[in-house]
């Protein structure tokens, strides 16, 4: 066992610079072992019986049994060999389990080592710690008051106790600021997990901190290559306009920041719509709360007062009880107070590959949709059964059905509804075939609207087809087609062709060039039973090289409206780079009025991204404006760092130790570090690949992905 | 009268054969040991006037007059003042006690050499070999072959005895284990001190791969 790992042993060996000795028997090299303890390889040794101790000098390799640990140290020596065993060692370096750990000193007896002033190094992480205890039976180590250094991100906490399965950091206090001095902002909290293999750290009541301001993040908060990307930002920026053809009311601009953890499963989201002065101004505060089956929301909503309350258990396995109370007001239109309590038993049906539930309600409600309030007690019962075949290569079957019956007693009114809702799916290579069907019969009895529960009868089929693969060698491809049909009329939908859209892309990379091109259209409009529907065929083309973005893009549009080419766009973001900051500003005009008209082209898409690339990572701030439809972006960039932070000795120069050797560091243009003697621990870390962003439009989006802590 | 024996006849012949080696000895005790020998056979002993070997095939017992040095043998051969030879043989003396197949003593060098099943038992140390040569001018027994101890438990291709201080070295490819440690040398071998001396009145052995310049002096002409 211990010969498997020499060949490593001895690569370290060199890397460290210990030429001397060698963690195997060699013409120069004697060994001694001590059962149930370890071995040590040295050039001398000399024992000393009258004081029970043994001193290895001349370069010493220590291993132990179990896990796999090795010292090496100029000398170590051994005491209570007949008794209690306590090894020492002056300016240890110790190799666990992939770490190198370098100390002023050391300490161990057969259970557990310890160091003191200690520098680690390995598994992309290095820094120092003023004591570190390995548990030599299972490996573990306990870091306290660690300051450690990731590719992307340094961390300091009380206590650091790195298992197999990954890091905890106590009391942490982590950022992405790795350039020295006072970070600009920093994330404490509890405990951070640091899972090195998945790069991610997950958070536990978490506070960020920027100079003077504080502010709590949730409970519990991930920060990986993932979520970054999918950022969950506590600043919301939106743009709501009014649209009178569909009856909305707009809001205008808003900006709302949360959720803000207010405690253990409690946030709050906090704001203002109509900063723009066409709409008028509006506060928003919602506090929101959640505590096993129990949440709650209230508070002023953009629309208007907000309350939510539901609380669900299971009172028996197979039982489950909840109730349920709402105000949702949209500036008095569609409003809604009710308040439902209810039961529902379920029981699955591994037969049939599904499950049945039964569910009864009793509820008084309150409505106001544009027709005219109504309100009144309801009472109801849902019978469901699913049912699947389970996967087979001729592919999958599924049965929804359904059971409907409700009584208004105010209004003497009842409504009934049966559902039957059969599905098949079948995968052939790269292309996934969907059929459904969707029957549904009912009198439409309920007084509410079809929001709330009105039911309406349906009779539509439908066919989903969708293939991605590779096209061809250096191509991907990627097709869809869906389509519906009603074959009865209701009173929101008339009976016809309900959606029929296809579309087809394909992407290559040219070069440094991404190119794609892409076509799609939507014919429900033009042959379905009213021009309400969309119906249009365009097309695009567009190109990136990470830096310069151009497209073209071209509609025409048949239904609502039949406008005809209403749209050829040629668009470019073009990218700036001045000293501390890049832009990116963006322009789309359509041609389209030049063309049929013979007017000047119009503008229909503008937007500006700004990155500001700092020690503590690259973030990038934007918005874009593309026909009347806002989108702001954030995006962080952990990756990507100033020369400042490089030279500081951040992450990527921690890799380089006591050899001096000189890396280059992925990302931030290739920037070296030399890492002289006094660099620390070695272990060439890989360049961490934390760097995410996000983008959101409509309601869009915005800042602050806290990512990290502090402190040098 | 040192040499009891049941045959009058020969008995004026060993009284004269005992002045001899007694004054013989005594003309060199003051340069070397095995210089004043007394024989004393067990049985006959046969003299070859033509090689001057006397023959004791029953063996007897050989004692140094002056270091107490005492062998017994199952058989003898010894030419007076110049060697003795000795099968299945047990030698006594401040070296310990040695037990082997097969020794010889050169008189005038002051050495022995033992071979064959042989074994030395001193306090606190016992020692097997192939063969061994022992010094008794400078008192270092010089073991050879694979060497193995029993009492410190270790293993060595050679390995030097100070039959003064008891201090052993252990040369070549050795191994050395006490307790749970087992020490082993390098594969180039190396040499291995083993520095005796007493702890709660038992002998104990401390170990060392630096050896000491004294040690290295006693065994000066053994390393050459």
């Amino acid at each position: 066992m211990r010969r498997t790992r020499y060949p490593l042993v001895l690569l370290l060996l060199l890397a460290a610079g210990v030429a001397s000795a060698q963690c195997q028997r060699s013409p120069t090299t004697s060994e001694l072992s001590i059962k149930g303890f370890g071995a040590a390889y040295f050039q001398q040794v000399r024992t000393d019986s009258a004081n029970d101790r043994i001193e290895f000098y001349g370069g010493v390799c220590l291993t132990g049994e179990g896990v796999g640990w090795t010292v090496l140290a100029e000398s170590v020596t051994i005491r209570g060999l007949r008794g209690e065993l306590a090894v020492s060692a002056q300016h240890p370096t110790l190799h666990l389990e992939g770490w190198t750990l370098t100390a002023a000193d050391l300490q161990a007896d057969r259970r557990e080592l310890t160091l003191s002033t200690v520098q680690v190094d390995g598994k992309d992480l290095g820094g120092t710690a003023a004591t570190v205890t390995v548990d030599l039976q299972q490996g573990s180590m306990q870091l306290d008051q660690a300051a450690l250094r990731a590719p992307t991100f340094w961390v300091r906490g009380s206590r650091a106790t790195v298992t197999a399965d990954g890091i905890t950091v106590d009391h942490p206090r982590i950022t992405s600021c790795t350039c020295g001095g006072s970070p600009l902002y920093d994330v404490q909290g509890s405990t951070a997990r640091l899972d090195l293999q998945g790069k991610s750290v997950v958070l536990q009541d978490g506070r960020l901190h920027a100079g003077p301001v504080t502010l709590p993040l949730s409970a519990s908060l991930t920060l990986s290559e993932k979520t970054l990307k999918d950022l969950s930002v506590p600043v919301k920026v939106s743009y709501v306009p009014s649209d009178a053809a569909a009856g909305v009311a707009g809001t205008g601009l808003g900006v709302t920041v949360g959720p803000v953890g207010l405690g253990p499963g409690v946030h709050a989201d906090v704001g203002a719509t109509g900063l723009d002065a066409a709409y008028p101004l509006s506060g928003v505060a919602l506090i929101a709360g959640k505590a096993g089956g129990d949440a709650f929301t209230f508070g002023k909503a953009p629309g208007g007062l907000r309350f939510e309350m539901t609380s669900d258990h299971a009172l028996l396995p197979w039982l489950d009880a909840g109730f349920d109370t709402r105000v949702l007001e949209a500036g008095n239109r569609d409003a809604l107070r009710e308040g439902v309590l209810h039961l529902r038993a379920h029981t699955p049906l591994p037969a049939l590959r599904g499950d049945a539930a039964l569910k009864l309600l009793a509820a008084g409600s309150s409505q106001t949709p544009s027709t005219g309030a109504v309100a009144g007690a309801r009472v109801g019962a849902t019978g469901s059964l699913r049912a699947s075949t389970g996967p087979a290569p001729w592919g999958r079957m599924t049965l929804r059905t359904a059971l409907h019956g409700s009584l208004y007693p105010d209004q003497q009114a009842s409504q009934w509804g049966v559902e039957v809702q059969p599905g098949y799916g079948v995968r052939l290579g790269p292309v996934q075939v969907d059929l459904g069907y969707l029957a549904r019969f009912t009198d439409s009895g309920s007084p509410f609207t079809t929001s709330l529960d009105r039911l309406e009868p349906a009779q539509r089929p439908s066919l989903n087809v969708s293939a991605r693969g590779a096209w061809a060698p250096g191509w991907s491809a990627s097709g869809t087609l869906a389509a519906s049909y009603d074959l009865v009329s209701a009173p929101s939908v008339d009976a016809g062709l309900n959606r029929l859209h296809a579309g087809a892309s394909v992407a290559r990379q040219l070069g440094a060039w991404r190119v794609s091109a892409g076509l799609d259209t939507a014919l429900e409009g033009v042959i379905g039973p009213n021009g309400e529907r969309d119906g249009y065929l365009q097309g695009h083309v567009t190109a990136a090289d990470g830096g310069l973005e151009l497209g073209a893009r071209a509609r025409y549009t048949w239904a609502p409206d039949p406008l005809g080419l209403d749209r050829l766009e040629l668009s470019a973001a073009v990218p700036i780079e001045l000293p501390g900051v890049e832009l990116k500003p963006y322009l789309a005009l359509n041609f389209a009025p030049t063309v049929t008209d013979g007017t000047l082209p119009a503008i229909s898409g503008h937007g500006l991204d700004l990155t500001f690339v700092t020690c503590c990572g690259a973030l990038q701030l934007g918005y874009r404006d593309q026909d009347g439809t806002w989108s702001v972006s954030v995006s962080v960039d952990l990756q990507r760092r100033s020369a400042a932070a490089v030279q500081a000795g951040g992450p990527g120069c921690a890799g380089a130790t006591a050899a001096g050797s000189t890396l280059t560091v992925a990302g931030a243009g290739g920037a070296t570090c030399d890492a002289g003697p006094a660099a620390g621990p070695t272990g060439a870390s890989a360049p961490g690949t934390a760097s995410g962003s996000t983008t959101a439009s409509g309601t869009g989006i915005m800042a602050g992905a806290a990512a990290g802590t502090p402190p040098p | 009268m040192r040499c009891p024996s049941r045959l009058a006849g020969v008995r004026a012949l060993l009284g004269v054969l005992l002045i001899v080696l007694v004054v013989g000895g005594q003309a060199l005790a003051e340069t070397a040991p095995f210089a004043a020998l007394t024989v004393t056979p067990a049985g006959p002993q046969r003299y070859d006037i033509t090689t001057g070997v006397t023959t004791l095939p029953q063996g007897g017992t050989v004692v140094d007059q002056d270091t107490g040095v005492t062998l017994k043998a199952a058989s003898l051969q010894y030419v007076e003042g110049a060697t003795i030879d000795a099968k299945d043989a047990s030698v006594t003396g401040s070296f310990g006690r040695l037990t082997a197949t097969s020794i010889h003593i050169d008189v005038p060098a002051a050495t022995l050499r033992a071979s064959g099943d042989l074994q030395l038992v001193r306090d606190g140390l016992t020692v097997q070999a192939d063969a061994l040569r022992y010094d008794a001018g400078r008192e270092v027994v010089d073991f050879t072959g694979p060497v193995r101890g029993a009492s410190p438990d270790f293993q060595a291709d050679r390995v030097l005895l100070d039959a003064r201080s008891g201090d052993v070295l252990l040369l070549g490819q050795y191994r050395f284990s006490e307790g749970a440690l087992t020490l082993t040398s390098p594969t180039g071998g190396g040499r291995l001190e083993l520095h005796l001396h007493q702890a709660g009145g038992k002998p104990v052995y401390d170990a060392a791969t630096e050896i000491s310049p004294a040690l290295l002096a006693r065994f000066s002409a053994e390393l050459r």
